[in-house]
């Protein structure tokens, strides 16, 4: 008889954390992603590629409800996170970006300490003000950036180089215990070195996260990932375990992207 | 390679720029030794703390300047909070629609008034049918009409200079509009807002106009005690001795415009200080 906790686990793995079922978005009469259905499982890297302007931004902003301060916006379909459906009408997105963190293309820190980068969300959800220090350094930890920082968590976050910036936007995700983490292209703005850094820190924090990352580069893709979807002109085109994905694509349109004959 | 015409153009265009710096520089100079020469001799301490009179070697401006102090306060009271809601409610909460659309051009068209324009109003609505009066409070609520869509205007503007990517990193983590804009993105928009506050609280300082045409006084030996009482301000004492016969009084006036002068360079030295502090900031 396994324990309760393996039960939960192994329920945990085979149940999606979060899922879209038929997802379309619409700018105005525009289609950007085409009845898209996907499945995210915890503990799984899942990498979104496809040739620039196929919706793979729009698809993962839909996923925390990012896409909100868009106009003439439309989504239909889906989004469950742990089967609750967050575009119904009396979820409050505030409380879905909580449990759903992101991570942009540009580093954004706030103009403001390194610590505050950090602090800031937590606080606001009420988090207590006691534990905020040791909250700090493990997020800062799991980001790989504490010993860089830890002398000099009182100084502004924009006196850091763009790598490390980076992390400090994922530690200020992290520190929100989210269940999902959405990165979108998250080293395109980064040298070899700093991206590297972030692929084996993304590697470590899959063990916490869900994480779900759109990228342009397939080595990346093929190196992080644990499954892979394929879009084009915002349909869904292929998507299975990253090692199968890249040698033996199932779709014609999938092996001409991966061999590079378009995109 | 630039051909010889364009060459000549471009050379005009420069000799063009720099000659009507040149004369505009060369303007400033003779109004300031004009106003130097006349004033410099009859500006002391005293002359600060005098009451007007009508001998000129024993008038002062404190009834001006406690007037002015009067009013501006008022109008800082009136103007600057109506005007920042104003500018955080049209950039962060409406609707971009046609409606707002046509009130942002509607406030744009308003700073472009002219000050009299105000003045009018103000006598019509605030003196006459609201039965205020010639008092400082009618005078600080045309002032505030006056400089409203400056501040409204500034405000959208500091805080359409706010990077979108300090939003989305707000919201990000689970944050409310309210506490997006609340701590993030006014306080970077703040030197921006005060920049333009700033300004065009100086402005106001030096306009006569609009308080002349709602029959603020000219001649006043007393400091407003109250907001219903009547008043006077340095622009309109200024202009009130410089239209006198007698050689004296346009001294003092000149003395009276050096006080002026400072105070609005001042003014105007605090907006570029902070926003310098603004874009080194931005940059560090
Ligand atoms: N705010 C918007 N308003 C209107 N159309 C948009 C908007 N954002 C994106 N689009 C359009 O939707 C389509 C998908 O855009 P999206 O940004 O999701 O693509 P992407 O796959 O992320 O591209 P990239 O790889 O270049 O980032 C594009 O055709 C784009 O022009
Ligand atoms: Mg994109």
């Amino acid at each position: 008889m396994p324990s309760r906790e393996a039960m939960i686990e192994q329920e945990l793995l085979v149940t999606p954390r979060i899922l879209t079922d038929r997802l379309t978005v619409k700018y105005g009469e525009k289609v950007a992603v085409k009845e898209v259905s996907l499945s995210f499982y915890q503990r799984k890297v899942a990498a979104l590629i496809g040739p620039s302007g196929c919706g793979k931004s729009t698809y993962l902003r839909s996923l925390n409800r990012m896409n909100d301060f868009i106009l003439n916006i439309s989504i239909e379909g889906k989004v469950l996170l742990d089967g609750q459906d967050i575009y119904e009408r009396k979820v409050d997105p505030v409380l879905v970006r909580r449990h759903i963190g992101m991570v942009f293309q540009k580093p954004n820190p706030f103009p403001k300490t390194i610590f505050e980068n950090v602090a800031w969300g937590p606080k606001r959800a009420k988090f207590p003000k006691k534990d905020l220090p040791q909250l700090v350094e493990d997020s800062l930890k799991q980001a790989a950036l504490w010993e860089e920082v830890k002398d000099r968590l009182n100084t502004s976050a924009l006196g850091l180089s763009g790598g490390q910036q980076q992390r400090l936007c994922i530690a200020r995700a992290i520190a929100m215990k989210p269940s999902v983490l959405l990165m979108d292209e998250p080293c395109s703005a980064l040298d070899p070195i700093a991206t590297s850094r972030i692929e084996d820190l993304i590697q470590e924090l899959k063990e916490k996260f869900t994480i779900i990352m759109v990228t342009h580069n397939m080595q990346q893709a093929a190196r992080v990932s644990d499954v892979t979807a394929f879009f084009l002109h915002g349909n869904l085109i292929e998507y299975g375990a990253t090692k199968e994905f890249f040698t033996r694509p199932q779709k014609i349109e999938t092996e001409n992207y991966l061999t590079g004959k378009f995109g | 390679m630039m051909s010889w015409w364009d060459k000549v153009k471009s050379a005009s265009v420069k000799t063009a720029g720099i000659l009507a710096l040149f004369i505009s520089l060369l303007c400033l100079g003779f109004l300031l030794w004009d106003v130097f020469s006349k004033g410099w001799n009859t500006l002391s301490w005293d002359f600060l703390f005098r009451i007007p009179s009508r001998r000129p070697e024993e008038a002062g401006i404190k009834p001006a300047i406690l007037g002015t102090l009067w009013v501006m306060t008022m109008t800082t009271i009136l103007a600057v909070p109506a005007g920042i809601l104003t500018g955080i409610y049209l950039e962060e909460y409406a609707q971009p629609n046609w409606f707002t659309k046509f009130i942002r051009i509607n406030i744009a068209n308003l700073a472009g008034v002219p000050s009299v324009v105000y003045g009018m109003l103000g006598l019509a609505v605030f003196v006459r049918t609201m039965g205020l009066g010639r008092s400082v409070l009618a005078g600080a609520m045309t002032m505030g009409l006056l400089i409203l869509p400056t501040i409204i205007i500034a405000t959208s503007e500091a805080l359409k200079a706010v990077p979108d990517s300090i939003r989305f990193g707000a919201y990000g983590v689970g944050a409310s509009r309210r506490q997006v804009i609340w701590y993030h993105v006014l306080p970077e928009a703040l030197p921006g807002i005060l920049t333009g506050i700033i300004l065009s609280l100086s402005r106001a300082i030096g306009e006569s106009s609009p308080l002349i045409l709602i029959g603020a006084l000219s001649f006043v030996t007393f400091a407003p005690q109250n907001l219903l009482d009547g008043f006077t301000v340095l622009a309109i004492q200024i202009f009130n001795w410089a239209g006198r016969p007698q050689e004296e009084f346009h001294h003092i006036a000149a003395s009276a415009i050096i006080v002026l002068l400072i105070v609005t360079l001042s003014l105007n030295t605090l907006a570029i200080f902070l926003r310098t502090r603004m874009s080194r900031r931005k940059e560090g």
